[in-house]
């Protein structure tokens, strides 16, 4: 006899909000090492990138210019992060582990330009102070502005089930 | 012990004192025989070791299985081959008793056959013509005596020495043997076979990673319903029965039943960009 499981079912809130933390904390470590990796080599070279400004001469451009692209690395790293991995692996890898996964309403693919929309969406939730992400709980597809902006739901990748344990102590409550 | 004087004088007895003389072990070592004295004590002492550990383990078997439910076969299915076997059986449990029995019996008849004996032939054996033949008899009777007492004595500190020999050398001897046979089972493992272990380390690390992102995975899951169910509840909705079932074209995405499914899935989408 086969369990009834979740598996392809709309993921919910909670799921996704772990994805979206675990990918938060792989790109802060990712950045932050960066940062350090960057500045150490630069300290290598008697450059400080946190006194840019005191900095006179080449170094001082050189000093410019370096935090200047690691800022532009910090901005689109985080884009490029999600939508990559959209695109080609269908999940992020906060998204593996909390086993869901991004897939097209259509059942077609996700292509670049589907994962791009898609983080339009998520920066509108944001810019919104997070009212798309909220659209979750409570739509039917359980869909945020992302989702519907790209066409696309997140669904559950793994055999997913309810914890027993969890609902009868819920219950009791 | 007789005396010098006596073996002297006694002319029947030189010629045995010569042969016993022959069997007396000399005061000096014999060349390599010290070799198989203490190969003799090694080996005495680790029979009477591993006896006594075989004979421990052998009676908490039995008290083990003495407590059993002690079911024996129905006596009318019993075939005549049965019933040769279970005689057969019995003989060897009653055997050895039965020949310890015999035993003393055959003993206690000897001596009264030799009390007998001694009554009626006594005057005789007393007389002066059998002295030189009854001296000689006293005097072998006395060395059997003399070989048999030294032979005690040599065996009972013997087996004291022997005993502590192998309680000293098993472990000198079998934890090397141990120690190698581990290191050489390891090297197996290591150098011959590292794709097993590792195939089993990271069976097992995987096994416990998944085991834990699944408990994590079903807590989220049920996580998702009470956090929509509170939600609802907040913005007076009615609560949600079921969640709508996604197309299966959605569905079809996430339970791919073979790569290649996969691949032409991905290759579908390659097309249509």
């Amino acid at each position: 006899m086969t369990e009834q499981t979740l598996q392809g079912q709309y993921a919910g809130f909670v799921t996704r909000l772990m994805a979206w933390l675990i990918d938060r904390g792989i790109i802060a470590v990712v950045l932050a090492v960066t940062a350090w990796l960057v500045s150490y080599a630069m300290g290598v070279f008697g450059i400080d990138l946190s006194q840019c400004y005191a900095t006179g001469g080449w170094q001082g451009y050189i000093c410019w210019f370096v935090t200047f692209c690691l800022a532009i690395f910090t901005l689109v790293f985080a884009p490029l992060y999600m939508m990559i991995f959209w695109t080609f692996a269908g999940a992020t890898p906060g998204k593996v582990a909390a086993g869901v996964r991004v897939v097209r309403m259509d059942g077609k693919p996700m292509t670049f330009r589907t994962s791009f929309r898609r983080y339009v969406g998520y920066v509108m939730s944001f810019i919104a102070l997070g009212a798309g992400f909220l659209l979750i709980l409570i739509s039917d597809k359980r869909q945020g502005w992302d989702d519907k902006l790209a066409n696309t739901c997140v669904v559950y990748s793994w055999k997913a089930r309810q914890n027993e344990t969890l609902i009868q102590r819920m219950t009791k409550k | 012990m007789p005396s010098p004087d006596q073996e002297k004088t006694d002319d029947t007895g030189d010629t045995l004192d010569a042969e016993y003389k022959l069997v007396q072990p000399s005061q000096e070592p014999v060349p390599g025989m010290e070799t198989y004295q203490s190969l003799a004590r090694l080996l005495v002492g680790a029979t009477i070791l591993g006896g006594d550990e075989l004979l421990s383990r052998v009676r908490a078997w039995e008290e083990q299985h003495s407590q059993g439910d002690g079911k024996t076969p129905s006596i009318e299915d019993e075939t005549a081959t049965d019933q040769l076997r279970y005689a057969l059986v019995g003989l060897l449990f009653e055997a050895p008793e039965t020949a310890a029995r015999g035993v003393i019996r055959t003993a206690e008849m000897a001596e009264s056959v030799a009390q007998s004996g001694e009554r009626v032939l006594g005057p005789v054996l007393q007389s002066r013509l059998f002295g030189p033949v009854r001296r000689r008899g006293q005097k072998m009777q006395e060395r059997v005596k003399t070989s048999v007492d030294r032979w005690v004595e040599v065996g009972r500190v013997e087996e004291v020495v022997g005993r502590d020999m192998a309680e000293d050398l098993t472990p000198q001897l079998l934890d090397p043997l141990v120690q190698k046979l581990g290191d050489q089972y390891i090297e197996y493992l290591r150098d011959d076979n590292p794709d097993q272990i590792q195939e089993l380390i990271a069976g097992q690390t995987m096994g416990m990673t998944t085991e834990f992102a699944n408990e994590v995975r079903q807590r989220t899951v049920t996580a998702d319903s009470i956090a929509e169910k509170f939600a609802r509840a907040l913005l007076r909705r009615t609560p949600r029965q079921d969640l709508p079932e996604p197309p299966p074209d959605v569905q079809k995405q996430v339970t791919f039943k073979s790569v290649e499914e996969k691949r032409e899935h991905l290759m579908q989408g390659e097309d249509n960009d």
